[in-house]
């Protein structure tokens, strides 16, 4: 194993935690990372994370989808080979809103999925190093990157000890 | 501590306590990982064996009556002239309709901000999912020749033909197709953490398993971030892919000209109807499961009492539907709308039509009372009461409205053969095999969700304030 890269201070308090992680940000600390176990509303906040890109694009997909949808459906009954049904008109629009509604769910639904993928960088088979097993269970882990500049590593790790964390690591 | 930490403390505290809580207070969060990872880390016992070997023998006796469908033909079940659409039809309504509590649990009560669904919606999912799968094989088998059935996807061909988009059948396609992958990736996003979970408490090559079904979910918060953010997108997109599903399906009947199927009430008769019997279906899976893995501290008898609370909601509004449905007969004036509504409770399909009134909209009006609603055992009886009598439901819509025709030569009673009854104990083989081999394997409830309405970590973070 290399050199430390990361301090790592695991609390058990959510509270304790999301404070921690509010006053880290506070005093300039850049590279941090936060394990939880759960969603903890106001944590994006605490860290300053941007929203997430993910709802863009599915709204974006959602759009696309449906217009490809009802092209398709407009395409193929009124232009690339028109067939009487019924006597309505080829381009019978309103009968088409189920699949144009319908494309535009399902495309949007696979981009909104692949974009969770892509933006939490998981995949199938990808391989992690757990820092602990608790961590996916009752505990929550802070990383304040080593290389900051001007902070000395004991600094940190009172600042974090100070915050409330049970136990100091490094990773 | 300064005062401001201590004041936001105490005030998330007063906000939760003001709700009673959903989970027994001294409930941790270590202890919602292990009650939940208990029975996909145990051996299963006796009862999940015989409940397993049961359903994969019914789904065995399904697979042999499509083997004879396929060698021998449809004329196995009970189709004659009139009735074109038999028992096959009906399943395929029947089960998709089951899969729509799934979805509202997840979905709608979701954006509604209903923080009980988090005990119930992983398993209700499931359900959805294992549903849908039944209900897409029906149409397939009933077209009669399901070597043939991707004829109804619209890609470029030598027959040079395209579907016709106008057609409820191909919208039907769209539907459940949509609906089903829609789900799937829905309910597998929800997993994802959980199964990370399972992963960092097991060894060997379990582990190696669950590390590959978790993607490598760390639960970073630049994750959950993203996390959060889809997950409520997919709210938004089922929220109405639940109800254009259910309307898509009455779309089948109600944009025909038969008597009895051609009306605008359908749309919301039939989701009303699907959430009921989707209701009707999670308690029963719900109430059994909860005493079989011992999680009666997650879903509470207050969570069982609020899904009761809908099934009564979404059972009167289908005795509006029926009511409406009767008022309007009259009101058309058209002597064969009328006939049929006049038929259907008195003619040689009264007994279908009095099963699914009776199952439908009397038997639970007992959900008025609290004391039934809290008897796990009485709250059993009526949900079995009401997956009977939405299948019947399904039943008489589609037997009576086609077995007396326009012409009266043509008439002919209905009788489903036992090939009919076969193939549908089949259905239910195979929705409880999937079933019970997720019970198994996967975490029954969401882990990480049921950690967000725990009020163990306020109550333990003011007691802390208060000390400083």
């Amino acid at each position: 194993m290399g050199q430390a890269k990361y301090v790592v201070g695991l609390f058990a308090d959510p509270h304790r935690f999301e404070h921690a992680c509010s006053a880290a940000t506070e005093r300039g600390w850049r590279g941090l990372e936060a394990y939880l176990p759960y969603p903890l509303h106001g944590i994006e906040r605490a860290l300053r994370l941007r929203r997430s890109w993910v709802t863009a694009a599915t709204k974006t997909a959602l759009l696309v989808g449906a217009s490809l949808g009802m092209t398709y459906a407009i395409w193929t009954s009124a232009v690339d080979y028109p067939v009487n049904i019924g006597g309505k008109p080829f381009n019978s629009w309103p009968a088409f809103v189920p699949v144009l509604f319908e494309s535009g769910v399902i495309i949007g639904a696979f981009t909104n999925f692949f974009s969770l993928l892509y933006s939490c960088r998981i995949w199938p088979g990808r391989r992690v190093r757990v820092i602990d097993p608790r961590l996916t269970d009752d505990r929550f882990a802070l990383l304040v990157p080593l290389a900051q500049k001007g902070v000395r590593q004991e600094e940190i790790e009172a600042f974090l000890r100070e915050q409330g964390a049970e136990d100091i690591r490094y990773e | 501590m300064s005062t401001d930490r201590r004041d936001s403390a105490i005030a998330v505290h007063d906000e939760l306590s003001a709700e009673p809580a959903l989970i027994p207070e001294h409930i941790e969060l270590r202890d919602v990982t292990r009650d939940v990872a208990r029975p996909v880390e145990a051996r299963p016992g006796p009862l999940w064996y015989l409940a397993f070997g049961l359903s994969a023998a019914a789904l065995g006796l399904g697979i042999w009556v499509v083997y004879n469908m396929f060698s021998r033909g449809l004329g196995l079940f009970g189709y004659n002239h009139p009735v074109m659409w038999g028992t096959l039809i009906t399943n395929f309504v029947f089960w998709v309709g089951i899969g729509h509590a799934g979805t509202l649990i997840s979905a709608i009560l979701f954006l509604l901000r209903q923080r009980w669904r988090t005990s119930i919606n992983r398993t209700a999912e499931a359900m959805t999912i294992f549903a849908v799968i039944c209900a897409a094989l029906f149409p397939i088998l009933h077209i009669g020749r399901p070597w043939l059935a991707f004829w109804l996807i619209p890609y470029p061909n030598e027959r040079l033909l395209w579907v016709n988009f106008r057609s409820p059948l191909v919208w039907d396609v769209f539907a459940v197709s949509t609906y089903f992958l829609t789900s799937l990736m829905f309910w597998y996003q929800g997993l994802i953490p959980d199964l990370a979970t399972i992963r960092d408490r097991a060894s060997g090559w379990k582990k190696k398993i669950y590390g590959i079904l978790s993607f490598g979910w760390q639960g970073t918060a630049r994750q959950w971030n993203h996390y959060e953010r889809a997950y409520a997108q997919f709210a938004w997109i089922a929220t109405p892919l639940v109800l254009s599903v259910h309307s898509i399906v009455s779309f089948d009947f109600a944009v025909s000209l038969i008597p009895g199927w051609h009306t605008t009430i359908f749309p919301p008769y039939f989701v009303a109807g699907a959430i009921f019997s989707g209701f009707g279906m999670v308690l029963s899976l719900m109430v059994i499961m909860r005493k079989v893995f011992r999680l009666e501290e997650y879903v509470t008898l207050r969570h069982v009492d609020l899904m009761c609370k809908v099934t009564l909601a979404t059972s009167m509004m289908v005795g509006f539907a029926y009511t409406t449905e009767f008022f309007m007969a009259w009101w058309s004036e058209d002597p064969f709308e009328r006939f049929i509504f006049a038929n259907r409770p008195t003619g040689e399909y009264a007994w279908a039509f009095w099963t699914m009134v009776i199952c439908n909209v009397v038997i639970p009006q007992l959900f008025w009372f609290r004391r039934i609603r809290y008897n796990m055992l009485a709250v059993f009886i009526i949900s079995i009461f009401v997956n009977i009598g939405m299948w019947f439901e399904r039943y008489n819509i589609i037997i009576t409205s086609l077995y007396k025709d326009f012409v009266p030569s043509n008439w002919m009673y209905f009788t489903p053969t036992i090939w009919d009854i076969a193939l549908l104990i089949g259905s239910f083989g195979l929705f409880f095999t999937l079933f019970f081999l997720f019970a198994k394997f996967f975490p029954t409830i969401a882990i990480a969700e049921v950690k967000t309405v725990l009020k163990y970590p306020y109550r333990k973070t003011v007691e802390q304030v208060e000390r400083v």
